[in-house]
């Protein structure tokens, strides 16, 4: 015979409510927070993907920021960039203009010093300062004047003129990441920009015999290069040349020296780390720890300058009064200048192309994270509603039975 | 021949009988909401006749009734289905603390949402970006070191929750042993009543009913075990041993396990050996208190440790715009302070122990470059040695993700300049300590000439820790240890108060050879930006988002388990409890009809009384004499 106790019904009816009572108010809570991992114990899996996705999704952002920044850096360098472009072309007009052979010594003289005062606009350009006060052109010691002129008396010329301009920045290139693992070069160091020729190193010191002593390190425009003990001269070459620097190492067939060389017009950089000696062995470095590029060995020769270099060349030449340079060396010194900062354009250019690109996936890729994130974390609130309705529903029916149930009992009849 | 009164004594039996049960009625419907109560039942039986037929066969048919009588007042419980409930109490007991503390772990790692640590760390990443982009922004520093703070008073806000966790655990666990003893006590007690009324024949079911309360009470807090030796002893035993024999009761007690940072261990009070259970509160608040809250701080000091190790060690070759280098970003303390990391663990004045972190090998290794020797290394696990062999076609990277993935408590990665790191991770066994390096040894040269961590192989150049400058065993060229932290990482990582006040020292620039690379250079913050996504090998997890997406799935899956497992032992409880209730539990209607029934007879029955006195009246008073 099957039996229940008076108290069981009431058991029953406040154990479903409760249950029902937890569901709701659990809903109501998701509901109003309109998340559908209050705890993590709702969806441990879909949490931890939601971490993960926010974790991309603030990173993302952060890539976005860094494309912008770096857009707009190199954009302002650009701008320097060709106004520099426009002050040379300015100068090879004159210097066209100059090597026609007609004009007196005079009226070259003129000339020579429109040159001059173009020079100091292109040094001032060179020396430009971004909105924070950093240098742009002076690789990452960003607070350092990047040139530095020497001024003294030029034959023809009237009171004191730059005679000489050095790079006092350095090569670094700093760099920021524009997505996983992608990284983008920020700054335009000022001797790949503003230089014109090819340089070249020539040793004077036979090299056949040489070998490494121990093992050292040299740096090559910021690249590093490791040599091991008895490396011959041969095997050094083959680093540098394998290095990821645009530099060539060859031996001069005539006096068997180290020859080093740029493939891509800048100015040489050349270290030796932590107390090698490998490249003052083999002639190219002076003895001593003085910095690059004021480090070249004295025996060695060097060949190739900057475009402030061609410059000074053409207003020499003009104050000179001399139409046969300015028309040979000159010119062709500011065609390569001009060459040479064309080259640095394009390459912006393509920097800039690069970082739209990313710039545009990015702005592509973000919406797609957050949406996965919401898919993760975020209530169907439609889904949520019919199902509290319907909690509430049954909640009504079953307290109205309860209600029923729970009522009458003998007690009502007996008299 | 019969008594002429008989009737009457028949009449009287029948009517105590009757109150009897009208009185019964009333205990249960006066119990009928009170918990583990069931109902009793009067048995009433047919007085034995007065005589027996074989002894005087007298000229009457068969034999004379003589009334009614209580055999005795039963109470109906299924003594089995007790058992059941029981032992699901046992398990109730178990997941209801397991779900309850764990929803507190799970809550503190506030994900997913902004505030979480993860979300911190992501922020951090990102101020360090923005100085990677501005090293000579002052807006920038600061804003790292803000982020930094952030970060730092966010770990030490979770550590300081988990610890307070445990602390409140161990409080539980205080409270529930003593809860055991005193109903080991009480039970102790209601078996010596129950033995006394039994003795005398009766039936103490009030007293049994609450003596089975207050075991199914106990079975929710520790494992049990009831069975009834002799007739009337009851004996209650958790793991083989007696908690309650009879009118006999055993203690529990608490020592503090030195350790186990002073928490308690659960012992027997008088043999003081350790008191080990496999269900109910008890057993369930240990696990939490020593595995899953402690699991929790391991994790985050591990990340903190490995977090704080790898941001220095990027940090401390970089410059900061005042030239300054080696600098520390964050730090920690109390580190051990002898150099060698000797320390003295059992106080007695000597060094004993080395407690090393990490060491770092003297050569560069490349990740792919084949290793060409075989050997096996022998490493510290949680239970016990473990071997990792290599082969000669292995290559270096393939050697360090077996070590990681062995068992072992150590945790390999090349390192920034390529050189084999391996580091201590937190100990499995309260014994040993956490992130302290327990042993070293290749069989070949893996670990001695070709990374450059040991100096010779075999048994006799391992490495071994339970010995005062144990660091002799590493290469004394290039080979660099780091000693352990002694208190909790997470609770004491600090950005370095130099820092703080001098925003410039903060190494965004890199630099070579003692040189900065120039204050334009933000190298050495882009690095330690990227380390966020850099295989670093916190334990399983190769970076720090694995870590942490796999630490939210750990707990939030626990949780999971634990909600749904209490939901399921609820059901099941609730279906035994109302089998119970069915059998058990007082039903009104039915001990009205029962009151009526036993009013009816005790009326039927004065009538008899009644009528028979007027039947005597008849012989005494009107027969004529």
């Amino acid at each position: 015979m099957k039996r229940i106790s008076t108290q069981l019904p009431s058991y029953d009816a406040s154990y479903y409510m409760r249950l029902r009572e937890w569901r709701m108010n659990d809903m109501q809570n998701k509901m109003a927070a309109q998340s559908r991992i209050k705890d993590l114990r709702d969806d441990p899996l879909a949490a931890a993907r939601s971490a993960r996705l926010q974790s991309e999704i603030l990173r993302t952002d952060r890539w976005e920021k860094n494309v912008e920044t770096v857009r707009n850096r190199l954009a302002t360098g650009e701008g320097h960039i060709r106004s520099a472009v426009d002050v040379l072309q300015r100068i090879r007009e004159l210097g066209v203009e100059g090597a026609n052979g007609i004009l007196d010594r005079n009226q070259m003289g003129y000339i020579g010093e429109e040159v001059n005062a173009l020079l100091g606009e292109l040094l001032i350009i060179g020396n430009a300062k971004d909105e924070s006060g950093n240098y742009l052109f002076s690789g990452s010691l960003s607070r350092t004047e990047p040139f530095r002129l020497t001024q003294g008396h030029v034959p023809g010329g009237s009171g004191d003129m730059v005679t000489s301009v050095d790079y006092l920045g350095n090569v670094g290139r700093s760099s920021a990441e524009i997505s996983e693992d992608a990284e983008v070069g920020v700054n335009l160091p000022g001797n790949v920009v503003f230089w014109a020729e090819q340089q070249q190193i020539y040793s004077t010191i036979d090299a056949r015999q040489y070998r490494v002593q121990s093992d050292s390190t040299i740096r090559i425009d910021g690249a590093e290069i490791r040599l091991s003990t008895g490396d011959t001269v041969s095997a050094v070459m083959a680093k540098i040349n394998d290095a990821n620097a645009p530099v060539k190492a060859r031996l001069d067939p005539v006096a068997n020296s180290l020859v080093i060389e740029t493939t891509l017009p800048h100015q040489l950089w050349l270290e030796d780390i932590g107390g090698g000696t490998v490249l003052q062995d083999l002639g190219i470095l002076s003895s001593g720890d003085s910095h690059p590029p004021l480090n070249t060995a004295r025996s060695a020769r060097v060949f190739g300058g900057s475009l402030f270099d061609q410059v000074i060349g053409l207003r020499d030449a003009f104050l000179e009064g001399s139409a046969e340079k300015v028309g040979s060396s000159g010119l062709r010194g500011i065609e390569q200048a001009i060459t040479s900062l064309s080259g640095v354009l394009a390459d912006v250019g393509a920097r800039d192309a690069r970082l739209e690109t990313t710039g545009k996936r990015l702005a592509w890729e973000k919406p797609e994270l957050v949406r996965f994130d919401s898919q993760e974390r975020d209530l169907d609130l439609a889904e949520a509603i019919t199902r509290l309705k319907s909690l509430e529903y049954t909640h009504e029916a079953a307290l109205n039975t309860a209600a029923r149930v729970l009522k009458p009992s003998l007690l009502d009849f007996l008299r | 021949m019969q008594s002429t009164f008989a009737p009457i004594e028949l009449g009287k039996r029948g009517i105590i009988a009757h109150t009897q049960g009208l009185q019964t009625v009333g205990h249960n419907m006066s119990n009928a909401g009170v918990e583990g109560y069931s109902r009793q039942r009067v048995e009433m039986n047919a007085s034995p006749p007065l005589y027996f037929p074989q002894l005087n066969r007298e000229n009457t048919p068969g034999q004379i009734g003589q009334g009614v009588e209580v055999s005795r007042i039963g109470r109906i419980k299924d003594m089995l289905l007790e058992g059941r409930i029981v032992s699901e109490e046992n398990v109730q007991g178990f997941w209801e603390a397991r779900d309850k503390y764990l929803l507190m772990l799970e809550q503190i790692h506030n994900e997913p949402t902004e505030y979480s640590v993860r979300a911190l760390l992501d922020r951090f990443w990102e101020s360090w970006q923005d100085l990677s982009l501005n090293p000579t922004d002052l807006a920038s520093r600061r804003a790292v070191l803000q982020r930094s703070k952030a970060l730092t008073d966010g770990i030490h806000d979770r550590y300081h929750r988990l610890k307070s966790v445990r602390d409140m655990i161990e409080g539980d666990i205080r409270g529930t042993v003593s809860r055991v003893n005193s109903l080991g006590g009480e039970i102790a007690d209601l078996n010596s009543e129950i033995m006394k009324v039994q003795a005398l024949g009766d039936n103490p079911n009030d007293l049994m009913d609450r003596r089975d309360k207050l075991v199914s009470e106990m079975s929710s807090i520790v494992d049990i075990t009831v069975t009834y030796n002799d007739p009337g002893e009851m004996v209650v035993t958790t793991g083989g041993m007696h908690l309650v024999q009879g009118k006999h009761h055993e203690s529990l007690a608490l020592e503090a396990d030195a350790a186990n940072e002073g928490y308690s261990r659960v012992v027997w009070d008088d043999t003081r050996g350790t008191a080990v259970f496999r269900g109910g509160t008890l057993a369930s608040l240990l696990e939490l208190r020593d595995g899953d809250t402690r699991g929790e701080v391991q994790a985050l000091d591990l990340m903190t440790v490995n977090f704080t190790d790898m941001v220095n060690e990027v940090h401390r070759r970089g410059f900061g715009l005042d030239g300054a280098a080696g600098t520390d970003f964050f730090v920690e303390q109390p580190f051990v302070l002898d150099v060698a990391g000797n320390y003295d663990s059992n106080g007695d004045g000597a060094f004993d122990s080395s407690r090393v972190f990490r060491v770092t090998g003297a050569n560069t290794l490349a990740p792919k470059d084949l290793l060409g020797l075989a050997g096996t290394l022998t490493l510290p696990g949680s239970a016990g040695p473990v071997a990792v062999d290599y082969q000669p076609t292995d290559t270096v990277e393939d050697l360090i993700t077996r070590i990681n993935l062995s068992g072992s408590e150590i945790a390999a990665r090349l390192n920034s300049e390529g050189k084999l790191s391996l580091r201590g991770m937190p100990a499995e066994d309260t014994a040993n300590p956490d992130f302290v390096i327990r042993g070293l040894e290749d069989s070949g040269q893996f670990l001695v000439g070709y990374s450059g961590i040991l100096r010779a192989s075999g048994p006799a150049g391992a490495y071994a820790w339970a010995q005062a400058d144990a660091v002799n065993a590493l290469r004394q060229d290039g080979a660099q240890y780091a000693v352990a932290p002694l208190a909790h990482p997470a609770g004491w990582i600090e950005v370095n108060p130099r820092l703080m006040e001098n925003p410039g020292s903060i190494a965004a620039a890199s630099g070579l050879a003692g040189r900065s690379e120039g204050i334009g250079d933000g190298a050495t913050a882009l690095a330690i930006a990227q380390l966020r996504t850099r295989p670093v090998m916190i334990g399983f997890a190769s970076t720090f988002d694995s870590f942490f997406a796999d630490r939210i799935a750990a707990i939030g899956l626990k949780g999971e388990e634990a909600a749904r497992s209490l939901e399921t032992v609820n059901l099941v409880m609730k279906e035994l409890k109302d089998m119970r209730e069915s059998l058990s539990g007082v039903n009104i209607d039915e001990e009205l009809t029962q009151m009526i029934s036993y009013q009816h007879g005790y009326a039927a029955i004065a009538r008899f009384v009644t009528t028979f006195d007027e039947m005597l009246d008849v012989i005494i008073n009107r027969m004529g004499v």
